[in-house]
C-alpha cells in the first residue's frame, strides 16, 4: 500500500537554528497521525513544508507517492492536501457559505469564468452545506465569518477543509483557544471524521490527541524523537521525561 | 567623450546624489517608521527654497535667510504632524496618497498666490560664488562644491544620530516595529513628530541650498519628490544607509545617463536612431533601474532588518467583501439613476449645450477608467498609482495609427486595447511580485517610463502632443463626428464597462479576487493560484484603461504625454476613493463630483486648487469610505442587525 504522506529526511534551518532536523515520517491511508512536543519544536515549520508556505533545505516530501517538495502551495492543494491554521484564517468578509463554497469552487472546474453568479451556484453551494451540516454550523451559513465566535471560526476551518475533499488533512492545533465544551465538541466531530481520510495532527490537548491518533511522532528540537501508537509513546521513558512528564503524571 | 567632461558630469551627478539624499532621509524614516506615505514631502522642499527667498528679500544675508528659514520648514513641518498626519497613521495607504495629494495641491497653488507663479532666483553667498579648478583643468562651480560637501556632512551627522544616540536607536527600532516600541513604553507619538519635523527640515534644507542655482517656482518639488521615492524604494524603505547608496547610485546613473546615452547608442546604431531613442532611455533608466532592483529585491537593496513586508495590507482584511448586486437597492437604483441622469445631460437645456456636453463626456471616459481601478484596488488589493499609463497607452494608439491615416474604430479600438494589455501583463510580471508600498512604488515607475517615452517621441509631437485630424471613423462612416452621437457612444461605454466589470465581481474569478484581497495565503492553500487570478484581473483593468484612453483622444482630438503624468494617476485614485471603493458606481460617483468640482471651482478662482486641497484633506480626515461607503455604512448596519436577529445555534 502507497504511504499517504512519506517525509524522507527533512531539514530546515532558520539562520544557524535547526528547526527540522532529519525528519522521516510515514502516514498511512485512513491513520490519524498525531504530531506532539512541546512549544518550539517546530510542529507548525513541519506543517509549512508538507503545504508548501516554506521550502525545506533537504529532503524529499511524498504525497500519495509523487514527489511534491518542489511544488509550489496551490498545486499541492489542488492535488487534495488541506490544511487548516492554527491561528484562523478565515476570509472575515464573506459569509460562512461562501468561505466553503470558495474551497469547493477550487474542487469544481476553472475558476476562469468571468460571467454567471458565483455565489448562486447551487452545486457549489449544496456541497458547502453539506460540509457546514458536517461541523455543526448550517445554522450560521448566511452570517458574516468575521462575526462568528472562536470555537464556531475554529469549527469553520474544519468544514473549509471538508469541502475541499481532502486526500489529506493536515490540522494545526485545531483545538487552539478553545474552551473545554468545544473542544469536546471538536473531538467527537473529529473521530466521526476518522478514517474518511488521513490526518495529520498537531495538538497540545493530550486528551485529544490520544482519544484520536492511530500513531504519535513526537518532536523534540526538530528531531522525531519517537513514533508509535499511542501505548507505546505512553511508556517510552524518553519521551515522558522529554514531554509528557507533569501532564499525564 | 572626453575624460574632462566625464569628470565634470561625475561632480554634477554626485551633487544630485547628495541632493536627494537630503531629501530621501527624512521621506524614508517618515516611511520606514510610521509607515506613512508622504506625498507632500516634494512641497516641503519646495517651501524651504521659497522661505529662503522670502528671508532673504527681508534680511539681505544668506545665512540669516537659511537659518530663518529652516526654522520655519521645521514648524511647518511639526504643525502638519500634529494637526493632520497623526490622525492618519493608522490609516491605509491610500488615505495617507489622497491627503497629502491635497496638501500639495494647497502648497503649490498657495505659493503661486503668495509670490506669483514667476520663477524667483536665490543669489548665493558673493564668497562662495567663483569658480574652482579642477586638477583636470577646467572650473566647476564652487556653489556645487559646498552642496555636494554640506550634504556629505549631513549624511554623516545622520549616521551618527542614528547609529549611537537613544533617539538614533528609537528610530531605528520603530522603523522595524513600531507597534513593539510604543509597547515597551516609549513615548511613540513623540518619537514620530521629532522624525517628522526633522525630515521636513531635512528636506527644506535640499531646497535652501538648490535654490542658488535652480529656479524657485511652483511645482519644483513634483519632480524631485518622484526622483526621492524611487531611491528610498531602490534603498529599502526604512534605511538611512539604503537611502544614501541608492541616492548617489540615482543621481549618478541620471546625470551620466543623460549625458552619455547617444554617445553610447552610437556604438549600437546609427547617428539618427540613437538621438531619438538615446534621450527616451535616459530619463527613463533610473525607472528601469528601479525595476530591475525590485524584481531581484522585492524589497530594495538594503531593507531594515526584520521589517514586516507590507504589513498594512492587514487594513484592507477589515472590510467586507461587498458583491455588487442588482437586486439590491443600492446596487440597482444608484447606477440606474446615474446613467439615467446622463442620458438626460444633452436634454436638460442647461443653456451652453456644448459646453456641458463635452464636460459630461470627459466625465463618462474618466469614469471608465475609475471603475477598473476600482476592480484593482477595490476588489484586489491592488493600489496602482499608474493607471493613467494606461490611458495614455489608448490615447497614443488611436493618435499614432490616425496620423498614419488608420483611423477606423475597428483598428484602432482593438490596437488600443492589445497595446494596453501586452503592457499590463508585461508589467504585472515584475509588480505582481511585490507587495504593498513597492507595489503602489513600481506601478509608478512603469507609467514614468511609458510618460518619458511618449515626451520623447518627436515624431508625435513629443512634450507638446499630437492632435488628431478628426474622430475615428467606424467602418469607414464618420460616425463619431456629432459631438451627441459621440456622446451617447461613450455613455454605451460606460454602461457596458460597469455591466462587465459587475459579472466580473461576482463571477468565480471575481470571488477568488475578492478572497485574495482578504486573504491570498488561505487562497493558495484552497489551490488557487492567486498570482494568475492577479494578472489577469490587472490585465482586465489595463485593458479598460485603455478603452478609456481611445476615447479620451476621440473626445479631445488630441493625445498628450500629460494625459499619463503621475499627478493623473493620483488624481484617479482620489476620485476612486472619494465616491467609495468596492462598489463600481461609486467610482462613477466620485469622477462626477471631482471633474464637475473642479470645473466649478476653475471657474470660480484662478487659484482653486488652495481651496479643492483642503476638501481633500477634509475628506480623509472625517469621510474616510467616500460617498459610496456612507451608504454601505447604512447597509452594514441593517445586515448586523439581521446577522444577530439570526441568533447562534446552541
Amino acid at each position: 500500500m502507497t504511504p499517504a504522506l512519506q517525509l524522507e529526511g527533512l531539514c530546515k534551518n532558520f539562520g544557524g537554528l535547526r528547526v527540522t532536523d532529519n525528519v522521516d515520517l510515514t502516514v498511512m491511508p485512513g491513520e490519524l497521525h498525531a504530531v506532539i512536543g512541546p512549544n518550539g519544536a517546530g510542529k507548525t515549520t513541519l506543517i509549512n513544508q508538507i503545504s508548501g508556505l516554506l521550502a525545506p533545505d533537504a529532503g524529499r516530501i511524498l504525497f500519495a507517492g509523487e514527489d511534491v517538495t518542489a511544488l509550489p502551495v496551490y498545486e499541492r492543494a489542488a492535488r487534495g492536501l488541506a490544511r487548516s491554521f492554527q491561528i484562523n484564517s478565515i476570509l472575515p468578509g464573506f459569509s460562512v457559505l461562501e468561505n466553503v463554497a470558495l474551497a469547493a469552487q477550487a474542487r469544481h472546474g476553472s475558476s476562469f469564468r468571468f460571467t454567471g453568479d458565483a455565489a448562486g451556484e447551487t452545486a457549489l453551494n449544496e456541497q458547502a452545506m453539506a460540509a457546514l451540516a458536517e461541523v455543526g454550523l448550517e445554522p450560521r451559513a448566511r452570517v458574516l465569518a468575521g462575526y462568528l465566535s472562536h470555537g464556531e471560526k475554529r469549527a469553520l476551518e474544519l468544514a473549509i477543509a471538508l469541502a475541499m475533499q481532502p486526500k489529506l488533512l493536515l490540522l494545526d492545533e485545531p483545538m487552539a483557544g478553545t474552551g473545554r465544551d468545544e473542544s469536546e465538541r471538536l473531538i467527537a466531530l473529529m473521530q466521526r471524521l476518522k478514517g474518511r481520510f488521513p490526518m495529520v495532527l498537531v495538538e497540545h490537548d493530550m486528551n485529544a490527541v490520544f482519544a484520536l491518533a492511530d500513531r504519535i511522532s513526537v518532536l523534540i528540537y526538530g528531531r522525531v524523537l519517537a513514533c508509535g501508537t499511542p501505548d507505546e509513546v505512553r511508556g517510552n521513558p524518553q519521551v515522558v521525561a522529554a514531554y509528557l512528564g507533569d501532564e499525564m503524571a | 567623450m572626453s575624460l574632462s567632461l566625464f569628470v565634470v558630469q561625475l561632480l554634477n551627478g554626485l551633487q544630485l546624489g547628495v541632493l536627494l539624499f537630503l531629501i530621501a532621509a527624512g521621506l524614508t524614516l517618515v516611511f520606514g517608521v510610521m509607515d506613512f506615505i508622504n506625498l507632500a514631502h516634494g512641497v516641503q522642499y519646495m517651501l524651504g527654497a521659497y522661505l529662503a527667498v522670502m528671508f532673504y528679500a527681508m534680511t539681505g544675508s544668506f545665512v540669516a535667510a537659511l537659518l530663518l528659514a529652516l526654522v520655519v520648514a521645521l514648524a511647518f513641518g511639526l504643525v502638519l504632524e500634529f494637526a493632520i498626519f497623526r490622525h492618519l497613521y493608522q490609516r491605509n495607504h491610500l488615505d495617507h496618497v489622497i491627503a497629502t495629494f491635497g496638501i500639495i495641491l494647497f502648497l503649490n497653488s498657495g505659493v503661486k498666490l503668495l509670490w506669483g507663479a514667476a520663477p524667483l532666483t536665490l543669489p548665493m553667498p558673493e564668497a562662495l560664488s567663483g569658480m574652482l579648478a579642477l586638477p583636470t583643468g577646467q572650473l566647476y562651480p564652487m556653489w556645487r562644491v559646498v552642496i555636494i560637501a554640506t550634504g556629505l556632512a549631513v549624511a554623516g551627522l545622520l549616521y551618527v544620530l542614528v547609529t549611537y544616540t537613544r533617539t538614533g536607536m528609537l528610530v531605528r527600532a520603530g522603523a522595524t516595529n513600531a507597534a513593539m516600541v510604543s509597547a515597551l513604553g516609549v513615548n511613540i507619538r513623540r518619537l514620530f513628530m521629532v522624525v517628522f519635523g526633522f525630515g521636513a527640515m531635512l528636506a527644506g534644507f535640499a531646497g535652501i541650498m538648490i535654490a542658488p542655482i535652480l529656479s524657485v517656482e511652483p511645482g519644483m518639488g513634483d519632480t524631485v519628490l518622484i526622483l526621492a521615492f524611487v531611491v528610498i524604494v531602490i534603498g529599502g524603505i526604512g534605511s538611512i544607509r539604503g537611502a544614501f547608496v541608492a541616492a548617489l547610485l540615482i543621481g549618478l546613473v541620471d546625470t551620466l545617463g543623460r549625458s552619455f546615452a547617444v554617445d553610447i547608442l552610437r556604438l549600437f546604431m546609427g547617428p539618427s536612431p540613437a538621438r531619438t531613442v538615446g534621450p527616451a532611455l535616459a530619463s527613463m533608466l533610473i525607472y528601469l533601474l528601479m525595476a530591475v532592483v525590485l524584481y531581484a529585491r522585492p524589497a530594495g537593496l538594503f531593507p531594515a532588518k526584520g521589517r514586516r513586508d507590507g504589513a498594512s495590507a492587514s487594513n484592507a482584511a477589515t472590510t467586507l467583501a461587498e458583491v455588487a448586486d442588482w437586486r439590491s437597492f443600492a446596487g440597482f437604483v444608484i447606477p440606474a439613476a446615474i446613467f439615467l441622469g446622463f442620458a438626460v445631460v444633452p436634454f436638460a437645456g442647461l443653456g451652453t449645450e456644448s459646453y456641458i456636453l463635452s464636460i459630461a463626456t470627459r466625465v463618462m471616459i474618466m469614469a471608465i477608467a475609475v471603475i477598473a481601478l476600482d476592480l484593482l484596488v477595490g476588489y484586489g488589493a491592488m493600489i496602482s498609482f499608474g493607471h493613467a499609463a494606461f490611458i495614455g497607452l489608448g490615447a497614443y494608439a488611436a493618435g499614432i495609427l490616425a496620423s498614419h491615416g488608420i483611423g477606423d474604430t475597428l483598428i484602432a479600438l482593438p490596437a488600443a486595447l492589445a497595446v494596453s494589455a501586452l503592457f499590463a501583463w508585461l508589467t504585472g510580471l515584475v509588480i505582481l511580485r511585490t507587495r504593498g508600498v513597492y507595489f503602489i512604488m513600481i506601478t509608478l515607475a512603469f507609467s514614468q517610463m511609458v510618460y518619458f517615452t511618449a515626451s520623447s517621441l518627436a515624431p508625435y509631437g513629443g512634450d507638446d502632443g499630437l492632435t488628431l485630424s478628426s474622430r475615428s471613423t467606424v467602418f469607414g462612416f464618420d460616425a463619431f463626428r456629432s459631438d451627441l452621437v459621440f456622446y451617447y457612444v461613450v455613455l454605451a461605454a460606460l454602461i457596458g464597462v460597469f455591466v462587465l466589470c459587475r459579472a466580473i465581481v461576482g463571477s468565480r474569478f471575481g470571488r477568488v479576487l475578492r478572497g485574495a484581497k482578504d486573504n491570498p495565503v488561505r487562497m493558495e492553500t484552497l489551490g488557487y493560484p492567486v498570482f494568475r487570478y492577479q494578472l489577469m484581473a490587472y490585465v482586465i483593468a489595463g485593458m479598460l484603461g485603455g478603452l478609456s484612453g481611445f476615447l479620451l483622444a476621440n473626445a479631445t482630438e488630441f493625445v498628450s504625454p500629460a494625459y499619463m503624468s503621475w499627478q493623473r494617476s493620483g488624481e484617479l485614485i482620489i476620485m476612486l476613493v472619494m465616491g467609495g471603493m468596492g462598489s463600481l458606481y461609486g467610482a462613477i460617483l466620485g469622477t462626477v463630483v471631482f471633474l464637475v468640482g473642479e470645473e466649478w471651482l476653475s471657474n470660480l478662482t484662478e487659484h482653486w486648487k488652495v481651496i479643492f486641497g483642503p476638501l481633500l484633506v477634509l475628506l480623509i480626515l472625517f469621510f474616510p469610505r467616500g460617498l459610496g461607503g456612507l451608504i454601505a455604512q447604512l447597509r452594514d448596519m441593517t445586515r448586523r442587525s439581521i446577522s444577530n436577529e439570526s441568533g447562534r445555534h446552541e
